[in-house]
């Protein structure tokens, strides 16, 4: 079957609509023609092999990739019907609307209040420092980390463990309210019960933000997700429901690759 | 289908249940046939070993689902290798009951004396040799993902049903007329409804197998529907 590179969804308005997207690392194509939605407070999870074009393809949606050097965006990608590459766009803000979570928990060298803090007093969303305080316990408690901090506030975000660090860093991200967060396999560094705790977090957060994850563990992508897109050399191979890509593809390049025949 | 996955284990735990799915259904068919040879000869003897026979099948079905239960907890299996393991597991379940049947066919041998002239014979060879046809043809089927041999299934399951209807109604005339043993004929008439049975366990795995090759489930009932507007009409 030809690369299905359109995918689109009824009903709900989506969030994200991606049209005719292709991205260049230079000369080389990384992205082919992609055309795709993402629905609003809905967990979307795109898999492929390494090389695939799927992380690429999640930071242009925040515009990651404009720190690459030759890294070239063709096709609109809109964002609650504004192109986000449109030359007025303020990337600033961009981000701030459009959160990001790595695949290494990267904490900044400050204490747990500050790592969560800093975004909302950037983008002047408290005014006083009891408003700031509330946010920062709202983000702490909306990432499931309220009670085993709450008590060390000033401690270093640093000294917390890999799954608290990364659940800071989620905690970092929601505290400037967000419409969409990324992740980009954001549990790879994780060991089995941290990574639960995520993914149980990422269930709960889906009630107020639209998620879209890039994960290498199909099982989780099975886990968590209500639609997956399958990414292969570039190509949108398939986009479907998680239920539908996982029991019943219809393509067999997903098939192969879902049940472990090529990687 | 099975033979191409990175890990080769994989593979071969999957062929392993095709093996086990293949040697349960030879199993049954072969209960199946020394069965009906019992009924035929009156043979006691062979329909002891019938009944004997169906604790290797049942003991095939629990391999199966002891195997089908390891691949899902170890291998997270997806797609059609999901599929494949599932309907594998099920088709063990209508196998399972084709032994019972068989058995049920050697109980009545082993405890009533059956005499019929071979008019009756004929009949129920004639219906044993197109269910084992059916069950052998869906066995292969399965084994080779063919959608075409399972979906032949349907309409010589008819066939089976016709040959059930044909032999029932010869008994019953046999009955009414008093010319035979009330006994055998009301046996004979189990015996018919059991071989029955089976081919309607044939229909089930041929159902099974096009959805594990395809993933579209209950493709008879259509074709169910059809054929029951036919019978309407006529």
């Amino acid at each position: 079957m030809a690369p299905n590179n359109t995918a689109a969804t009824s009903q709900i308005d989506p969030v994200v609509v991606c049209k005719n997207v292709n991205i260049f690392y230079g000369d080389k194509q990384a992205i082919n023609d992609i055309s795709l939605d993402i629905m609003p407070k809905t967990i979307t999870a795109f898999i492929g092999p390494s090389g695939c074009g799927k992380s690429t393809f999640l930071r242009t949606l925040n515009r990651m990739n404009d720190t690459i050097d030759g890294c070239r965006v063709e096709g609109e990608i809109l964002i609650d019907d504004t192109n986000i590459y449109h030359p007025d766009i303020d990337v600033v803000p961009l981000r701030a609307r459009v959160g990001m979570v790595f695949q290494k928990p990267n904490p900044f060298p400050k204490s747990i209040f500050d790592n969560v803090a800093y975004g909302p007093k950037i983008h002047g969303l408290a005014r006083t420092n009891a408003e700031l305080a509330d946010i920062v316990e709202n983000a702490l408690r909306g990432s499931g980390l309220w009670d085993e901090v709450k008590d060390r506030l000033d401690q270093p975000g640093t000294g917390l463990s890999g799954g608290q660090q990364q659940r800071l860093c989620i905690a970092r991200t929601i505290a400037v309210a967000p419409e969409i967060i990324l992740m980009d396999e954001p549990c790879s560094a994780l060991d089995p019960i941290a990574t639960a705790k995520i993914e149980a977090l990422m269930t709960d957060l889906a009630k107020d933000f639209t998620i879209i994850i890039v994960t290498h563990s199909m099982q989780q992508a099975a886990r968590v997700s209500k639609k997956t897109a399958f990414f292969h050399l570039g190509d949108l191979i398939e986009y479907d429901s998680t239920e539908t890509i996982f029991t019943n593809p219809a393509d067999s390049k997903t098939q192969d690759y879902i049940t472990g025949r090529f990687g | 289908m099975v033979n191409d996955h990175i890990l080769r284990t994989y593979d071969e735990e999957l062929t392993n249940l095709q093996i086990l799915t293949t040697k349960m259904g030879n199993e049954c068919c072969d209960m199946i046939r020394q069965a009906v040879a019992s009924v035929i000869d009156n043979d006691r003897a062979i329909a002891k070993q019938v009944i004997s026979r169906d604790k290797m099948v049942n003991a095939l079905n629990a391999e199966i689902a002891i195997q089908s239960q390891n691949v899902i907890a170890l291998r997270s299996p997806m797609a059609n290798d999901l599929r494949l393991i599932l309907t594998t597991y099920q088709n063990s379940l209508n196998l399972e009951r084709t032994g019972d049947l068989a058995k049920n066919i050697a109980k009545i041998v082993a405890k009533n004396d059956l005499l019929f002239d071979h008019k009756v014979r004929g009949h129920l060879e004639k219906l044993s040799e197109a269910v084992l046809q059916n069950l052998t043809d869906v066995i292969t089927a399965f084994n080779e993902m063919d959608t075409k041999k399972a979906s032949a299934i349907y309409d010589a399951d008819e066939l089976v049903d016709d040959l059930h209807n044909s032999f029932s109604s010869t008994l019953m005339t046999n009955l009414k007329a008093e010319e035979a043993s009330v006994e055998t004929m009301m046996h004979l008439l189990f015996v018919s409804r059991h071989l029955e049975r089976i081919g309607d366990h044939a229909k089930n795995i041929a159902e099974a197998t096009i959805y594990a090759a395809t993933g579209k489930m209950n493709q008879f009932d259509e074709l169910e529907d059809r054929y029951f507007e036919e019978l309407t009409v006529s």
